[in-house]
Formats: structure tokens, C-alpha cells, sequence
């Protein structure tokens, strides 16, 4: 089953490289819910996310070629969630909008250790390593808690209910990884 | 630094954690087998715990136990009916006696009480009925005592 839906993203990403329209309705047809539903999660709107999914298959069309993703779902998933999280900066400057983007935000300040000031801007890239390398510390079953909540922006119910948890189960848990973040990061000096 | 920051950190993290969080988890290695044995197990127990409830405590036999201590069960078994069945007798000999001293049961010769024997014998001089179901009117059972006719 995995291996025919990576060939058959082999087949898509050959349709954008021959620059075949169609690559767009096949991309829509696999991937068209899950990138609607990650939107969805950060905006809580069902307008807004569409406008996002529609956004990526553009910004797909113009980034293959040159980009040859390995991991089509992925590639895809990380578009969409940037462009729902400018979305969600715009709206939240107008006062609108909801979803799980809010929260999960809120949650995320909890992990950044130290005061914010001009110097401890850290470098993204240095901050991405340092998560993988934190991620990897956990056990399995936190570490897709952790990216349910924070990468798919899941609401707490759904996450409990793929995991066969209660809520509150899923909140304590969720809590201590933040926790353990926090201290992860900050003996990695990257509140520095 | 911005949680908005941390956020899109996170979003660049290693394509397979971000696959790997929505696909079905693995199962364990024989867990399907770990769970039907252990489900197994518990009912074996349950059907145990349940079966020795309901038996009668004589019957029951301790489990796991050599074939040796499951014998000294029986014969601390006979041995309390033994002593309860010593001791009626006892009570019935004292009657008697105290019967044949007062002239009641005056056709009775002896009274004796065997350790090896679960009966009482009577000695008795007479064969008539009327003496004999006087004598049985002392006693609860009738297989309490042995009687002999001394001639």
C-alpha cells in the first residue's frame, strides 16, 4: 500500500515536470482533504483553508521543477501549513479567525525558555535541528503526539481519539513534552 | 524568540516524523499472540478460582500438592469424624452405665468401648424384644452399638 502511493506520487510529480495541467486534479484528488484539514486545524475556517490548499497547488506548480520532492505528502503538508499560518497572521491582525492556531501557539510559548529579546533570535534552521534531536529523544508514541499538536495543529480531541487516550490524558502529556522542550532547548543554549 | 518562530521550526522537522504521526502505529511483535494467551490465562483462572468456590470443602484437594499431603488431608479428615464419633459413643456408654446401675437396663452384662472399633459393644443377658428396644431407646443411631447375647 505504501509502496504504490510513492509511486504513484512519482507519477504526479512527473506530470509537474512535464508541465501537465492535469498534475494539479491529481494532486487535488490524493492530497486535496489533508491539506484541508491541516489548514483547517490552524484557521478553523472552512473558507479560509480552502483559499490555502488552492494557494499551494499554485505554489506546487511553480516550485516543481526546480524542487523534486521525495516525499510528495510532506512537501505538500509543509506548504500549505506555512501559507494557513501567513493566513492566520493576517487575520489575527484584523481580529479574526480561530481554529487550533491560537492555542497551539499559546502552547508553543510555553517551551520558549529565557525572556525574548533581539539577540535570542536564533537561526530556524538551528531551531528545526534542535527539535529533531529532541524529538528523537521521546518514545514513540509522544514524539506523534508532539507533531499531531504541533505540526497538523490537531485539536486535543482528535489526537486522543487516534491515540485511544482521554483528553485530559493527552493534555498532561502534551504538557510535560513542552516541559521537557523548554529544558531541552534551553540547556542547548538556544534561548542564548 | 516567537512562538510563531517555534512553530514554523517545527515545521520543518524530518519528513518521516511528520509521516510517520498519522500513520496507524505499529503493532507489537506477537502482540495478537500475547493477548489471546494472556485473555487465556485469565480465564483459566477465573474458571479455577470460581470452580474451587463452589466445591464442597471436602472435597476440595490442595493444588500442586504431592500426592503424600493430599493423603494426610484424608486421613485428618477421618480422623475428626473419628474423634466426634468417640466421643457420642462416650456419652452413650455413660448412659448405659448409669441405666444398669439403676436397674433400668439391668440385663445388660458389659459395656466396652474399643479404640478400634466404631461401635459400642453391649453384653446383654436377655433376648426379649421389649429389652432390646429399651436399650436402643438410649441410643440416637442404632448403628452406634454392637449388641451380643450372652447365653
Amino acid at each position: 500500500m505504501k509502496e504504490e502511493s510513492k509511486t504513484r506520487d512519482v507519477l504526479i510529480v512527473g506530470l509537474y515536470f512535464q508541465r501537465d495541467e492535469t498534475a494539479i486534479s491529481v494532486t487535488g484528488k490524493k492530497y486535496g482533504n489533508y491539506l484541508k484539514a491541516i489548514s483547517k486545524n490552524i484557521l478553523g475556517s472552512e473558507s479560509d483553508a480552502e483559499e490555502c490548499v488552492n494557494d499551494t497547488y499554485l505554489r506546487a506548480w511553480n516550485s516543481i521543477p526546480p524542487e523534486n520532492p521525495h516525499n510528495l505528502g510532506t512537501y505538500l503538508g509543509k506548504i500549505v501549513r506555512n501559507l494557513s499560518l501567513d493566513k492566520y497572521r493576517h487575520n489575527t491582525a484584523e481580529k479574526r479567525g480561530g481554529g487550533e492556531g491560537s492555542a497551539v501557539l499559546d502552547e508553543l510559548a510555553d517551551c520558549i525558555p529565557g525572556k525574548e529579546t533581539v539577540e535570542s533570535e536564533v537561526c530556524k534552521k538551528e531551531l528545526t535541528l534542535a527539535i529533531n534531536g529532541f524529538l528523537d529523544t521521546l518514545p514513540e508514541e509522544h514524539c506523534r503526539m508532539f507533531v499531531c499538536r504541533y505540526w497538523y495543529a490537531m485539536p486535543v480531541c482528535d489526537i486522543a481519539k487516534r491515540f485511544r487516550k482521554r483528553e485530559s490524558n493527552v493534555s498532561v502529556t502534551l504538557g510535560r513534552i513542552r516541559n521537557k522542550l523548554r529544558t531541552y532547548l534551553s540547556e542547548r543554549g538556544v534561548d542564548a | 524568540m516567537k512562538s510563531t518562530t517555534l512553530f514554523e521550526a517545527i515545521g520543518d522537522i524530518d519528513d518521516k516524523k511528520i509521516a510517520d504521526a498519522v500513520s496507524p502505529m505499529p503493532a507489537l511483535k506477537g502482540s495478537g499472540w500475547m493477548k489471546i494467551t494472556s485473555l487465556a490465562a485469565c480465564c483459566a483462572l477465573i474458571a479455577g478460582v470460581a470452580i474451587y468456590g463452589i466445591m464442597p470443602k471436602s472435597e476440595r484437594t490442595p493444588a500442586f500438592s504431592e500426592q503424600g499431603s493430599i493423603q494426610t488431608e484424608t486421613v485428618k479428615s477421618a480422623s475428626v469424624k473419628s474423634s466426634v464419633g468417640k466421643m457420642e459413643l462416650f456419652k452413650v456408654k455413660k448412659k448405659l452405665s448409669a441405666a444398669k446401675l439403676g436397674g433400668e437396663l439391668s440385663f445388660i452384662k458389659s459395656i466396652e468401648l474399643h479404640d478400634d472399633s466404631e461401635k459400642l459393644h453391649v453384653v446383654v443377658t436377655s433376648r426379649k424384644n421389649e429389652d432390646i428396644k429399651k436399650l436402643l431407646s438410649y441410643v440416637a443411631e442404632e448403628n452406634l452399638i454392637e449388641i451380643e447375647y450372652f447365653e
